[in-house]
């Protein structure tokens, strides 16, 4: 469950946000975490926009929401 | 490529009730819960219709042709449309409106006529196609899946508070398996190459957890417009909330559990609720597990080298159902 611990620090820890963002694959070495390919490469582009943090999760819900029901 | 012949697949639904002598009474509460809303019509919604064609396009993709996979994309969807009503009975969700007076005991009874219904479509199946040694295998395959199901759903309904781990084991064993099975059975009724089926076992598992993934999201969702109230029914599975118990403090944690307690009735604790899920993360979270689902399911779909036109429009109902935001 590394994703969700590295994704909380980065939401709650700016310091091991900022440390993410400049050198990420040495940060998560230095936590002893490592993440899949896929993860790590959403995680990059993500800390380098700007706008990530205006999307909350009643905006997300909305823009994502489908029921299983077909 | 041939377009989804909905009217196909429906006239095989209806000629299994009629050839089953199934009572019209109850072959008219059957036809309720798989039109849903729009029974009258007779016409499944647009969304049904995309994800009915998963076998067929599965079966294409593996080189072969999209009606061969007819009868197992009614059945797939004949199990789907059955097990949809008992989850939802299960879970003490509200039923579908159209089901007004009829109650939870004849929508009981109609997902076990669904049921049989979908394994007299698998024995068409093989009358069709002359019992060969494929369709032996799917027919296995299809009736272990359900059983791995049932399992997930039997965890599942033990667990109160499932952890991370948990969840995505359950998520894995319900909506995983269920997708999986279409693009594995699709695909065998096409080709018999272990590496290729193992392909689209892994390419459907993928799509059935990004599904799962924006179902949970509704969870979340307010009824009413702007005011914040969430669904009635048990959210503490659902994905945001499984997520922020993992990582908030003990003590975020238990005012997390206190304010989801009233959240259905109180907009103020709804917020609450909100305000803590969007402190954890819960957002940057689900986004990356989105695009490693997403892409994951990309990437084996590329890894297939399936029929391009078949090819394209599995991709396409990955990216419709999860677009980058």
């Amino acid at each position: 469950m590394a994703l969700a611990q590295v994704v909380y620090h980065i939401s709650r820890d700016a310091d091991f946000a900022t440390s993410m963002r400049s050198d990420p694959e040495s940060t998560l070495a230095a936590k002893g975490w490592s993440l899949t390919k896929e993860e790590l490469a959403f995680l990059t582009s993500v800390l380098k926009r700007e706008t990530f943090d205006k999307v909350d999760v009643k905006h997300l819900a909305r823009a994502l929401a489908t029921p299983w029901r077909f | 490529m041939k377009e989804f012949d909905q009217d196909n697949i429906l006239a095989k639904i209806e000629s299994i009730w009629q050839d089953g002598k199934a009572w019209p009474d109850f072959t008219e509460t059957m036809r309720r819960a798989i039109y849903g809303g729009q029974a009258e019509h007779q016409q499944l919604n647009t969304r049904t219709s995309k994800w009915a064609l998963m076998p067929g396009l599965c079966c294409q993709a593996a080189g072969g042709v999209l009606y061969w996979a007819d009868y197992l994309a009614a059945a797939w969807f004949l199990f789907y449309t059955g097990a949809s009503i008992m989850d939802r009975i299960e879970d003490r969700d509200e039923l579908e409106a159209y089901w007004g007076k009829l109650g939870p005991g004849i929508a009981l009874n109609a997902a076990s006529g669904l049921f049989f219904s979908a394994a007299l479509a698998l024995e068409n199946l093989r009358s069709e196609r002359e019992d060969d040694q494929s369709t032996s295998e799917v027919i296995q395959y299809f009736h272990q899946s359900f059983l791995k199901m049932s399992s997930g759903q039997h965890r599942d309904l033990l667990q109160s508070e499932p952890n991370l781990d948990e969840y995505w084991q359950t998520v894995s064993a319900k909506s995983g398996v269920f997708f999986a099975l279409a693009g594995w059975c699709g695909a065998r009724l096409a080709t018999d190459s272990p590496e290729k089926l193992d392909l689209f076992h892994q390419f459907g598992e993928q799509v059935g957890i990004l599904v799962q993934i924006m179902d949970d999201l509704e969870d979340l969702k307010s009824p009413d417009g702007e005011q914040l109230k969430f669904k009635k029914g048990d959210i503490s599975r659902s994905l945001p909330v499984v997520y922020a118990r993992e990582v908030l403090t003990k003590a975020e944690g238990q005012q997390l559990r206190a304010c989801l307690k009233s959240a259905s009735e109180d907009p103020a604790k709804a917020q609450e609720a909100l305000d803590l899920l969007n402190q954890s993360g819960a957002v940057l979270y689900i986004l990356a597990e989105i695009e490693a689902h997403r892409e994951r399911a990309l990437a084996t779909l590329r890894e297939i080298d399936s029929q391009p036109e078949a090819g394209r429009h599995l991709a396409s109902l990955v990216t419709d159902l999860a677009p980058r935001l």
